[in-house]
């Protein structure tokens, strides 16, 4: 099929959508082609065909990884190329909430595990250039939500985070490359970005969620650092402050309470050599209670 | 001054450019005198910065700000000479048609502004969020009131009407207000001749571009319930009229 009218369809939903999930994205292609009674196509030969006509407005489709809190969820993203200072002038978001971004990015990006507690998010308006009040700073951060810049989770105990969502990754990714080059983390298997995955402290490997527990699926040493040379033990380890964040769910149920409860011994015993989002320290009051396990 | 050679526009493109054209001679003489001679620029030249205009009306776009000539000069420097710049804003015109199917359009006071030219059918897919689906919902209410007073409201009459649908509507929905004036959804024109000079709110450009007035009389008509649209004269007129205007320039 030649660029035309479903192509052109696909690109308005992107343009308003911005980031869809790529499980949606071959829904969303589909219901363009019956909209104009073509054939179905198939997703990924698509986006190459429009990305090759992209290229003219220095727009691009990228896929990219969101770490949400019950797992990573492939999307896709409608990037834009074209960097400048006219482009800054037309943001949506005055110099001001720019650069509170930027200091909100820098937190999350240095953080243990890509999350920041909404408060301390809220805290950071107090350190910009030219001061942004608390309610401003709040109503930012909502339409930074809404917009889809950042994911907001809100876990069991009440506490509310903020982390970085699919389409600032993408959109940033080159700035977070050569900004933090030593504090980012690529994926092992994938290759993309990952802030919320599993860190070797031993051996500095990182991987996504999901990508770990694909590769434990199939390999001989479960949990252990996919890394040749080195055998770290990395997760899952539920963390005892809140069992219901982060759990990591593995395939063998019946391995998985076994696994479970070692690694919750081994833990005591092995200074842990990898830390997979510890922090009782952030739990704070939550403090432990290895009781409920 | 010696004349310069401009590149014939194609038909189809006309209209809205050459309107802005014509403004933009007035307000930048003084590039008169470096931009004789055809458009400098190759073809490649022409496609690549069609492409960052094409970029930036987009991201204009995500606030629905007109676009203005200004800026697109100021980010894309080699645009300095007028037939360069009618060069590349013709060809940025068909690329936003083939790749996206918006139009470019001109609006008052040297900007630009997309069009959607297949609106109907992407209303299926659009997903808005909460806060905007009020504003629009807000849009249309100011539009057919100002529609229903024959096209132009007074801000009296309109913080009237709005405080009637809800209480202290009209005042809450200030700032709203001036959004829509600054995305040309509205339009205000000051009256000098009356003491104290008031200023009343027409459709602006935009809100031209993008509503249908038959709709939003067959709208106002189900709200009042089994009323014709033809029952209003005035309103009936003027969305024949509008019906002329699109089919002689489809």
């Amino acid at each position: 099929m030649g660029f035309g009218r479903v192509h052109r369809l696909f690109l308005q939903v992107m343009l308003q959508r911005r980031s869809v999930d790529e499980s949606e994205a071959q829904g969303l292609l589909g219901n363009c082609c019956k909209e104009y009674g073509e054939a179905m196509q198939e997703l990924e030969p698509f986006i190459y065909e429009v990305n090759k006509e992209l290229e003219s407005v220095e727009l691009a489709l990228k896929t990219t990884v969101e770490e949400r809190e019950d797992g990573d969820y492939p999307c896709l993203v409608l990037v834009n190329l074209m960097t400048g200072e006219v482009n800054r002038a037309l943001s949506p978001f005055s110099q001001q909430e720019l650069n509170f971004v930027q200091l909100l990015v820098a937190k999350l990006v240095t953080s243990n595990d890509g999350e920041v507690k909404m408060n301390t998010a809220i805290n950071l308006c107090l350190l910009i250039k030219q001061k942004m009040k608390v309610s401003a700073c709040e109503k930012l951060i909502e339409r930074l939500v809404e917009d889809k810049w950042l994911l907001q989770t809100t876990y069991d105990s009440g506490d509310v985070y903020l982390s970085l969502s699919s389409l600032i990754v993408a959109e940033i990714n080159t700035y977070l490359e050569e900004t933090y080059a030593d504090d980012i983390h690529k994926c092992f298997f994938c290759t993309k970005l990952t802030f919320k995955g599993y860190q070797c402290h031993q051996c500095k490997v990182a991987m996504h969620r999901n990508c770990a527990k694909k590769y434990w699926q199939t390999s001989k040493k479960a949990n252990s650092c996919p890394s040749g040379s080195c055998d770290a033990y990395l997760g899952p380890v539920s963390s005892p402050a809140s069992p219901s964040k982060r759990s990591r769910v593995m395939s063998d149920s019946s391995d998985e309470m076994e696994e479970e409860e070692e690694s919750m011994e081994k833990e005591e015993e092995q200074k842990p050599v990898v830390q997979k989002r510890r922090n009782s320290l952030r739990r704070g009051k939550e403090k432990v209670n290895y009781e409920e396990e | 001054m010696s004349r310069r050679t401009k590149n014939k526009p194609r038909k189809n493109v006309v209209v809205e450019m050459d309107d802005d054209t014509e403004e933009e001679e007035e307000e930048e003489d003084y590039t008169l005198t470096q931009s004789q001679g055809a458009c400098q620029l190759s073809e490649k030249d022409v496609k690549k910065l069609a492409g960052q205009v094409c970029n930036m009306l987009l991201a204009a776009e995500i606030r629905k700000s007109p676009l203005k000539s200004s800026d697109i000069r100021k980010g894309i420097t080699s645009l300095k000479s007028r037939s360069s710049y009618k060069t590349v804003m013709i060809k940025a015109g068909e690329m936003m048609e083939h790749l996206f199917g918006y139009k470019i359009m001109s609006v008052k006071t040297h900007g630009y502004i997309l069009v959607n030219t297949v609106g109907s059918t992407f209303a299926k897919y659009e997903q808005l969020p909460r806060s905007e689906e009020v504003k629009r919902g807000l849009l249309i209410a100011i539009l057919a009131a100002i529609f229903m007073n024959e096209g132009k409201m007074s801000v009296g009459g309109l913080e009237s009407f709005l405080n009637a649908l809800d209480n202290d509507l009209g005042s809450s929905s200030k700032n709203m207000i001036q959004e829509f004036l600054r995305q040309k959804y509205l339009e205000s024109t000051v009256n000098d001749l009356t003491e104290p000079p008031t200023t009343m709110y027409t459709w602006g450009d935009r809100a031209n571009a993008e509503f249908c007035k038959k709709k939003v009389l067959e709208f106002v008509c189900e709200v009042y319930g089994n009323m014709k649209p033809s029952m209003w004269t005035y309103q009936w007129k003027l969305v024949n009229e509008e019906n002329d205007g699109k089919e002689s320039s489809s």
